[in-house]
């Protein structure tokens, strides 16, 4: 499910089925613009499409957004608060999803991005759809495990 | 003899050109405006087209997946809209499309998805299942049977169209 007013009521009307979120994080630079557009880039495509294949049990958050050159401890732990307070509100399983390779904590899904700048629009999607794939599984394994 | 019954005074002449001129002009602003009006109602129905899927002879009696995509106005911005189809051959050779959009809450599910229930739909967010005809199982979380999808073929293409509950497509 999406953060848009259609989605979120049905979403609270199944809230009990609802218990995976998926933060993608955008990161912002001024500098090396272009590779880091592309990250945030990649990571909204692969979100939108984990969640139109788990839209039941899956919310796709708005995107965490960040300055690169922000300073580390704060920046993880502004993070960290949002997924508290997932946490609180029902969210068992929280996914981050990223581009960038500075995360490498707990939860995260890392995805080494493509250059797909230059790619048509239909192959781009098959190019991803492997990705899309890794990410599926593992969510579904997540799942399983504590089942 | 009869030039002078068909006299036109000043008076008249300019009548008819002003009523005729003005009806031109009238004309011209009301037409569009009632081809306005009456567009909404002109238009067909159905809305959205039949989109090309895939060969018919790829077809099998397996259920597969093929992708394809659907244009969609929201508001005023249109996009492409990803769908998928799960299509195969039924035993009377007729092609059965479901939509993978599953009942329950509309995750995707996936023919053979689970080990322990072959030869069935699963959807692995709440471990619903249907039946290959999209029948969903007693007892799992849907409560209503896979979507069909309208279709046709043409020149051994197969076309879909919206997805309808079952009874209806």
């Amino acid at each position: 499910m999406k953060w848009t007013v259609k989605d979120v009521d049905a979403y609270m009307q199944a809230k009990e089925y609802v218990d995976t979120a998926l933060v993608p994080l955008v990161p912002l630079a001024c500098a090396n613009v272009k590779a880091f557009a592309e990250m945030g880039e990649h990571v909204l495509l692969i979100a939108n499409e984990i969640e139109r294949q788990f839209k039941g049990r899956v919310m796709l958050i708005p995107p965490f957004t960040y300055w690169v050159d922000e300073e580390k401890n704060a920046l993880r732990e502004r993070l960290h608060r949002w997924k508290e307070k997932l946490g609180q509100n029902g969210f068992r399983h929280i996914f981050c999803l990223t581009a960038h390779a500075d995360w490498t904590e707990d939860g995260f899904v890392y995805l080494p991005p493509l250059p797909l700048e230059h790619v048509d629009d239909h192959y781009k999607q098959k190019l991803v759809s492997k990705q899309v794939e890794q990410a599926m599984e593992t969510f579904i394994s997540k799942w399983t495990e504590k089942n | 003899m009869s030039e002078k019954k068909h006299r036109v005074s000043r008076r008249q002449f300019l009548n008819y050109t002003l009523t005729g001129v003005g009806g031109f002009m009238a004309a011209g602003i009301l037409s569009p405006m009632v081809r306005f009006a009456l567009d909404p109602i002109l238009k067909d129905e159905t809305g959205q087209e039949m989109v090309a899927v895939a060969q018919v002879k790829d077809i099998t009696n397996e259920p597969q997946r093929f992708d394809f995509k659907v244009k969609v106005k929201d508001a005023w911005y249109e996009s492409e809209e990803p769908k998928s189809a799960w299509v195969y051959k039924d035993e009377k050779g007729e092609i059965v499309a479901l939509s993978p959009i599953c009942k329950h809450l509309g995750c995707t599910v996936n023919w053979n998805g689970d080990k322990a229930n072959p030869n069935r739909f699963f959807c692995p967010c709440h471990y619903g299942l249907y039946e290959k005809d999209g029948t969903n199982v007693p007892g799992t979380p849907p409560i209503a049977p896979l979507d069909r999808y309208e279709y046709k073929v043409k020149d051994g293409t197969l076309y879909l169209g919206k997805a309808k509950p079952r009874g209806e497509a």
